[in-house]
């Protein structure tokens, strides 16, 4: 809106000036004067030429002089004027002398009545003009002020229409802010997520109805602390302390926090949510914070319907998978009558692709468990020397087979570290047979276990086929096998590398590799010294060597 | 002869096990729900209980519940045999006095009558 900007108007009636501050003689005054220097002059011719005295001609100079200066005239021109009459009375003395007394006076009295008469009128005139001149003056200052009070009424009119038109103006931005505040109050209500808001004392100012509905909150939780107005609970069924409130954690410290919690509602029934609580932020001052409330109960149902269905899936796949390994194994053994060699042979590929099945129900179990993060992680001190060693007796038989040298070597003093030997066993586990299935016949196999800064770095090497680099990255993507392994092993899942990396990032470390086709693979993966700490979960992993 | 009771509700596994252990020498009893298992644990008292965890009626760790609660069945040796790799389950079975808990498919049916054998011969000791 224009803002109009106040100009002083001049008042006529104060500012007309008096038109009276010029040091000018009044012209009535001139006359005055005009009228004595006529008379004295007159007087001065006639003693000039009686009494013949040339003073009178330098008086004459000086009274020229005076007259011509302005500002001298004034105040000499009484003394020049008194020096005239004076002299002119002598002159006028000595010229009057022949006559009578009477005749003297008569023209003394002729004299006075003439200059007193011309004074009179000229005093009259000047009343009269000043009169008039007043008259206009009125006149003139009236028709001003009448001016002034319609230029006044004018922008008084003007000042109205422009207030009616601000305040329509208003009128229309106060609706337009209603109507916006009433959209943005129904967009907060009708978010599918829960949201409340608090001032920076940690008061509610906003929620909206699902987070009413969610934690059956009344409207009266507004302007109340939020954390006195429900019981909120973490996941272990504590109840959250106030500091620990996510909204206060969010004032405080002036960061994002997120958090699953546990509600307890008036029926008994918990519900589980997340809250994202958030600090509300102007020109980098916390203002206030927002929290989103998410209701995760149903995820977390839809999560242990998950598990319940891999848990039936394994043990449904599992149980006609043990049986055909455990007939199949009593056939080979001869408890049905012996078998001739060819019988037995296919029986044997029974066997061996019935363990290929149970490995791949297990690499799928194990992966689904990694990936809901429900993974148990119980840590223990570890020598990593005395694991890999077990696994090689373990695999005793297979690095036999393929007349393949294993290799340990592990630096001296490593510490025991807190890692879950179980979750790690996997992981070399995997690495080994790898290494065995991808190596030809009389190759090495080298562990080398050691430590760096805080971190101890396994590496595990082979001379084999190694990986085509053109594949190199996708290695630990699920379900991939090297073409050339693929070739060469029909036997594999691509699982296995997949899950080790799952298991090694959980564990805190990290694995990375080398591999050149035709010479080898060198796979390093470190663990922190500091160790592991404890996961509370619902699964381990299974066995699998994929 | 050592008695052994097998109880297992899917019928291949039972004929598997069975057949296995007899031929090892163990007279065997059988039981295709939790509810026989138990009061034929009961009635016969025998020397070790291979015991599934999915079983209908009465599952394996109710029925081990139940079993504890009976002075004989206190002590008799359990070994839980199943395809559950439930670490919960694992645990819960670990705390009602179970001897070994066995995945049956990472597991040779030789490797099982091994640990029978391994057990009976441990208690007899």
């Amino acid at each position: 809106m224009e803002v109009q900007k106040e100009v002083p108007t001049p008042n006529p009636l104060t500012s007309a000036k008096p038109a009276l501050n010029n040091k000018r003689v009044s012209p009535a005054g001139m006359k005055i004067i005009n009228s004595v220097i006529f008379a004295a002059a007159t007087g001065i011719a006639v003693s000039f030429f009686v009494t013949g005295g040339y003073i009178w001609i330098f008086v004459f100079i000086a009274c020229v002089f005076f007259l011509s200066n302005k500002d001298a005239m004034n105040w000499t021109l009484l003394l020049v004027a008194a020096l005239f009459i004076f002299v002119g009375f002598h002159s006028l003395g000595l010229l009057l002398l022949p006559y009578s007394s009477e005749t003297i006076f008569n023209f003394f009295l002729s004299l006075l009545i003439f200059t007193g008469s011309m004074l009179f009128f000229q005093y009259k005139k000047e009343r009269q003009e000043k009169l008039l001149k007043g008259k206009v003056e009125y006149l003139k200052n009236e028709r001003v002020v009448e001016g002034f009070l319609q230029k006044r009424a004018l922008e008084l009119e003007r000042t109205k229409i422009a207030m009616t038109k601000m305040t329509k103006d208003v009128l229309e931005e106060r609706d337009r802010l209603e109507k916006e505040k009433a959209k943005a109050t129904a967009i907060l209500q009708s978010i599918g997520e829960g949201l409340f808001a608090t001032g920076l004392d940690g008061n509610v100012i906003l929620i909206n109805s699902v987070a009413k509905e969610l934690l059956e909150l009344k409207e009266d939780v507004l302007g109340k602390l939020v954390h006195k107005a429900f019981v909120l609970y973490d996941e272990e069924g504590n109840i959250v302390p106030d500091e620990k409130w996510p909204i206060n954690i969010a004032l405080k410290t002036a960061g994002e926090i997120n958090n699953t919690y546990v509600f307890i509602r008036k029926d008994g029934k918990k519900i589980s949510f997340n809250i994202t609580a958030t600090p509300i932020k102007q020109r980098n001052q916390v203002i206030g914070a927002i929290g989103v409330v998410r209701d995760i109960t149903k995820e977390r149902e839809v999560d242990r319907m998950k598990t319940e269905f891999i848990s039936l899936a394994s043990h449904q796949l599992r149980t006609p998978l043990s049986a055909i390994k455990w007939f199949t194994e009593m056939l080979i053994a001869g408890d049905a009558g012996a078998l001739n060699p060819e019988q037995s042979d296919f029986a044997k590929n029974i066997g061996d692709s019935t363990e290929r099945m149970i490995d791949l129900v297990n690499s799928l179990l194990n992966i689904s468990r990694i990936e809901s993060g429900r993974i148990i992680i119980s840590p223990e001190p570890t020598e990593l020397k005395k694991l890999v060693e077990s696994i090689a007796t373990e695999l005793r038989v297979k690095f036999n087979q393929k007349k393949q040298v294993f290799i340990l070597s592990a630096h001296d003093s490593l510490p025991k570290i807190n890692i879950d030997p179980r979750l790690i066993t996997q992981v070399y586990l995997n690495l080994l047979t790898n290494a065995i299935k991808y190596s030809p016949e009389g190759g090495e196999i080298t562990v080398i276990i050691s430590r760096k800064d805080e971190e101890i770095i396994s590496q595990v090497s082979d001379n084999g086929y190694g990986i085509p680099k053109d594949q190199q990255v996708k290695v630990f993507k699920k379900f991939f096998r090297a073409e050339n392994a693929v070739k060469m092993e029909t036997d594999g899942t691509g699982l296995g590398l997949y899950l080790i990396k799952a298991i090694v990032e959980s564990s805190k470390g990290k694995i990375w590799f080398q591999s050149e086709e035709g010479k080898g693979t060198t796979f390093w993966f470190s663990l922190p010294v500091a160790g592991v700490t404890p996961k509370k979960g619902e699964v381990t992993l299974d066995s699998s060597s994929s | 002869m050592k008695i052994v009771l097998i109880i297992e509700d899917e019928r291949p596994l039972l004929m598997a096990l069975s057949s296995k252990l007899s031929h090892a020498g163990f007279s065997i009893l059988q039981a295709t729900d939790g509810e026989t298992g138990l009061s034929t644990a009961m009635d016969a008292h025998p020397d070790l209980i291979l015991l599934d965890i999915v079983l209908p009626k009465m599952d394996g760790l109710t029925m081990l519940d139940m079993l504890r609660r009976d002075d004989w069945g206190k002590t008799v040796p359990v070994i839980v045999l199943t395809n559950l790799s439930d670490a919960a389950k694992f645990e819960e079975s670990m705390r009602k006095n179970v001897f070994d808990y066995l995945i049956k498919t990472d597991w040779k049916i030789e490797d099982v009558v091994i640990k029978v054998k391994e057990k009976l011969q441990l208690h007899d000791a």
